[in-house]
This record gives structure tokens, C-alpha cells and sequence, in this order.
């Protein structure tokens, strides 16, 4: 059986490493390529902080709320692994500050020594009345995307650096199945009204000396348009900027300058930091993931399609949560092309 | 009145600020003089990874608890300042681990978020089952010092490199009071049985992707005798050495070894840190601080003398407290000499 997958970010790579885990050893032969016209370290992936946490409301999605518990279990178990360095895993603590009371997010069980925030502790945030502590885990795109790479090199999978135009261009080369990972620009290959470009721009700086994530949230400006504070293994990544619609990558300094000032209030240490880059990403925004089956006829070929994209502000959140969904949606391809009265062939 | 500071860790230049901050507007002229022969970036100070927490039992010294509570007050002050970076001040969160249930520390309610760890978070630490998390502080000796030092300069402190042999020396120059900040090596000055080098040895590496302190206790091996990992501003340092009676300040194999090898079965991911440096200091052990007054006779002068050394492994931990203590004890004498029937001049 042949797959691709189209794209090379968290979430092709890691539904790759799904599918192969679960049915290398079912399916002979079994062949996987990726194609992509972005590899690390081009990917959203790669841009992203890294920070494990999503939204504080998960709006009824009990799918995605399990998703992204399983994807945290698994990071913890990878941390005390011999990989989990190289997989650029690491624990990080921190606050979520809010402007008013709010209630406990779907993911306080999911991390580690979720509470309350101490009045003591608010006091370190002057215009925060409430908020969070909890421990969680970051993964860092520029480190796991690479990882992920070479996981999959060494069991055969091949990588094909290439545009695909359409579903059916993977048909005419004989791929069974596709997977669709094409994140924000997944709407080139299919329209889809439904997901939008939720323009990010970040900071990098050297400030090594912050090792806690501060997230605010103002429920006025929306979902991550008011000012984060990310450190990751080396840089610390300085945001707060959500633009749906705004398809620009290039940085802004407007963006910039908002950025930096209202991060530079909220830790004023950061004045001391040196910039020393900055960056411009896409999330990919829907109202929910899609991660579902499709058949699509091409001429006279079907071709199965598993759709994985539109995981917004939190791909590396949920990426193996929905990575083990895809591969048990092949799984049900796999029955009916291989098993059963109705298979088709 | 002429003060003579012998000693320049944070204990000497710390009691130094004190004493300026509160009889400068008092005393005119006030002359502060600090005479030592090792300076930042040489002192015990200076190697000590600069974590606030004193030991977990106070052993009923409730003097000591209450002048560690001061320092961490005052140092929480420092951290919203624009000084408090260039302080070499900032907050980290970790982990206190123990092989067994113990009482509460000194310090719970002095740190922020203090909490026992969940079931969860001990797996991550095998062959430990009890413990606390909370955030403190650090203060790191090798940017503090300077900073004293400059506000000391800053304010005509006079620094005389210098070894001092003798209390009479200093009253020979004119000194009328000495304080007396000498640390582990106080007995050359004046022999004292209670007072012990307790050397401990330390590795620096680059490991960034730490971001939590991790204490272990060990009611066998005893205090700091085993493994700690600590994250600073750029390096981490990873230590668990205290041997009373040790005067060696050379790096010693058998013990690096040992620290490494219990601090990478404590935290797998240090196996891919880069070895930076290591050193060798002595905690100037004492069973209590001595920070008293004491009236020496040098032929027909008399000194007033305030000691205030025998911090251990506490001296940052502590030091604001004492020096605020030092400085009363410095009212005390200024009363004696200047007010009251019985001055001595």
C-alpha cells in the first residue's frame, strides 16, 4: 500500500510516524513519502514556541480536550526517555494571568500541579486579578520536526521536496492514500470557508534569565492578541498577536513595536534582553480540526484522503492525539480495502 | 566616625550598605571602609549558584528564620525594581525531593506557591516519594557584587585590597568600629572552635533547557550531600558536596565524578550538557550565625568589633537580614559613643 502525506510540519510528520507505528507490521508491503514545499526549519512548526497549552476554552470539543491530554501524556512519558532531550521536550512552569475570574480551563488535570494564583504572587503582575500555575511541557519545533525527520528516515520513509497541486496528481503516481497535513494552506488543494490565517508575529530575544512562561488573557482582545512570554531552551520567544484573514508573513513593526512594549510592562527585565530575531507565522484557524475520511474520485481512480489540518494556536498541542486518530482512520481504509465482503481494491 | 568592613562577600558588602543606608543622613562624617583580599568574582559568594532557601529544619534558631524572611522580602522588592536585573535577582521554581515523609521547612510560607508535589510529579523522580514545589528566588554573587560594590563606590565606600592580620591593625589606622565579615577563614582573626570549613564542589554546564531547580534531601548523607541541580541566568550548576573540615579549595576527580554521576541518574537530560567549569568553596559552617557586638582592648584603645559571619550555606539567603541586624548593633555602639553619661570616646 502507498501513502503520502502532504506536508512536513508537526502534524504530516507525526501522522506519518502513527501510521507507521500502527501498521508497519500489519501491511506489507508498506511504502510512506511526505511531500512538502517546506521542511524544518520553514515549517509553522518551526516558528511556533513550543509551548504546551490549549485554549482556555475548549467550547464543548471533548474530542479535542482528549486529543490534547493524550499528546501531553505522551510527551511526559518521552521526557524520562534517553530521546526526550533530542525530541526537544523540557518542562516549564509559569502563569496564566487573567484580567477577572474565569473559570478552571479543560486542561487543569491534564498538567502538572495546576492551582490557584496566590494574592502574593498577583502582586507581580500589577492589572492581573486571576490567574494560574501550572507546570507543562514544551516542545520545540526546530528540535522535534528534525527528530521526527530522522525517526522517519531510518524506517524507509522518503521525502519528496515538491508542491502538490492537487489530490489528483498523487492519484495518477498510484498513492492509496493521502493525507492531508497541509495546515493553513490546506485550501489550495480544497476550498474550505472554514479555515483562515491566524497571523502571528513574534520577538526572539536572549534573556536567560526568565524561566517561567507568563501568558495573559484578555477575553476583550481575544485568543493570544495580548502579550506572551515564552522561554525556550535558548531564546525566549515574545508575542501576542492573533490576526485572522491576515495572510503577510513578513514582520510588521507596528506589530512589533505593540509586541514589545506591552511584553517589556509585563516583565520589565526584559528591557535588558537583546532582540535577536523576529518572525512571522500562519496558525492554521477553524472552527474545529478536520480530521476526517474522504473519498474523492479522480477520473476513474478513488482515491482515500484522511484530512489533518486547521489545529489554529495549538498543532504541537494536539499533534499526536489527532496523529493516532489519522492512523485509525487508515485503519478502517485498510479493513475495507483488504477485508471484508465490500472491499474495493 | 570611621567604620572598617573586613570582608567583601555579600555578607561584608551587603552589612556595608546597611550601616550607609541608615546613619549616613545620621552621622556626619561617616567614613566606611572595606578592606579584604579576595573581591568578586573570587569569593565564596561569587561561586555559590545563588538560590534562596535556607536549611529545611531551623533547628529553633528563629532569629535566623526571621532574618532569611527579610532577605527574601527585601530581595521580592528588588525584583519589580529596574535595578532587580542588574541585582542578579529573578525567580525559578523547583522541586525539593525527599526519600521520606518530613514537617514542613522554615520557609514554606515565605516562598511563593509552596504545595506538596502530586503522585504525578514524584514518578518523574524515581527512588524519591515525597517532596514540595514553590518558586523562590535566586540572587546570583557574581552580579550582585558588583552591584553592591558600585552602589558602595557610588556612595565614596573606600575598598583596600588588602589582608588584614589583626583587629589591632585596624585600630592602629583609626578604625573606631570594625565588622567583623571575614567568613570561613574568621579564625585567623580570633580562633573559633565552632566555626568549620564545609567545602563544597560544583560543575557549571550549559544546559538551557532547565528550567527548575531540583533539591534532594538526604537524611543519611546529610545536608548538600546529595545531588542538587541548579539553574543560574546562563549556566546550570550541579553540585552535592558538604564535607566539614575540608579546607581544599582545588577541584577534586573522585568527587566530580560522584557529583555528576548521581545528578545525571537524577536528571537523564544532563548527559547532553557541555561541561563549562568547576570550583571548590568553603561554606563557613558555624552551629549558629555570629552576629554580635564584642569591645576588644588594643593596648589603650578600644575597638568595637561586630561580627557577623558563620553563614554556612545560607550566606545569600540570609544576608539582608543579618546586615540590617549588624547595622542595629552599629546604632547600639553610635549611642554609647555619642549619647548617654557613660560615653566613651
Amino acid at each position: 500500500m502507498r501513502v503520502a502525506v502532504i506536508g512536513a510540519g508537526v502534524i504530516g510528520l507525526s501522522t506519518a510516524q502513527s501510521i507507521y507505528e500502527q501498521y508497519h507490521p500489519v501491511i506489507r508491503p508498506l511504502s510512506i513519502e511526505v511531500y512538502a514545499d517546506r521542511f524544518t526549519p520553514l515549517t509553522t512548526s518551526d516558528g511556533a514556541a513550543g509551548f504546551w497549552q490549549p485554549y482556555l476554552h475548549d467550547k464543548g470539543n471533548v474530542q479535542e480536550t482528549k486529543w490534547n491530554k493524550e499528546t501531553f501524556d505522551y510527551l511526559l512519558s518521552c521526557l524520562s526517555s534517553p530521546e526526550g532531550m533530542k525530541m526537544g521536550i523540557f518542562l516549564q512552569s509559569g502563569y496564566n494571568l487573567c484580567t477577572e475570574p474565569v473559570p478552571d480551563p479543560s486542561f487543569k488535570d491534564a498538567v502538572l500541579g495546576f492551582r490557584q494564583l496566590t494574592q502574593r504572587e498577583l502582586q507581580m503582575f500589577p492589572g492581573y486579578t486571576y490567574g494560574w500555575f501550572n507546570t507543562a511541557l514544551m516542545v520545540e519545533g526546530k528540535s522535534y520536526l528534525p527528530w521526527l525527520m530522522d525517526w522517519l528516515r531510518k524506517r524507509d520513509v522518503t521525502f519528496r521536496h515538491q508542491k502538490v497541486e492537487s489530490f489528483k496528481e498523487l492519484a495518477e503516481t498510484g498513492a492509496d492514500v493521502v493525507i492531508n497535513c497541509t495546515g493553513v494552506r490546506s485550501g489550495e488543494l480544497q476550498p474550505d470557508p472554514d479555515l483562515k490565517p491566524g497571523r502571528g508575529q513574534i520577538v526572539k530575544v536572549d534573556a536567560p534569565w526568565l524561566k517561567h512562561w507568563i501568558i495573559t488573557h484578555n477575553f476583550a482582545t481575544g485568543v493570544y492578541n495580548s502579550p506572551y512570554i515564552i522561554p525556550g531552551s535558548r531564546l525566549v520567544t515574545v508575542g501576542g498577536t492573533f490576526q485572522v484573514g491576515n495572510w503577510s508573513e513578513q514582520c510588521n513593526s507596528t506589530d512589533q513595536k505593540k509586541i514589545w512594549e506591552e511584553a517589556c510592562e509585563l516583565e520589565p527585565s526584559l528591557k535588558h534582553a537583546r532582540i535577536v530575531d523576529s518572525w512571522a507565522g500562519l496558525r492554521p484557524v477553524r472552527s474545529k480540526v478536520r480530521l476526517e475520511r474522504e473519498t474523492i474520485q479522480c477520473g476513474t481512480t478513488t482515491l482515500e484522503v484522511i484530512h489533518n489540518y486547521g489545529h489554529g494556536g495549538f498543532g504541537l498541542t494536539i499533534h499526536r492525539g489527532c496523529a493516532q486518530e489519522a492512523a485509525r482512520l487508515f485503519g478502517q481504509i485498510v479493513e475495507q480495502k483488504g477485508k471484508g465482503p465490500t472491499a474495493r481494491l
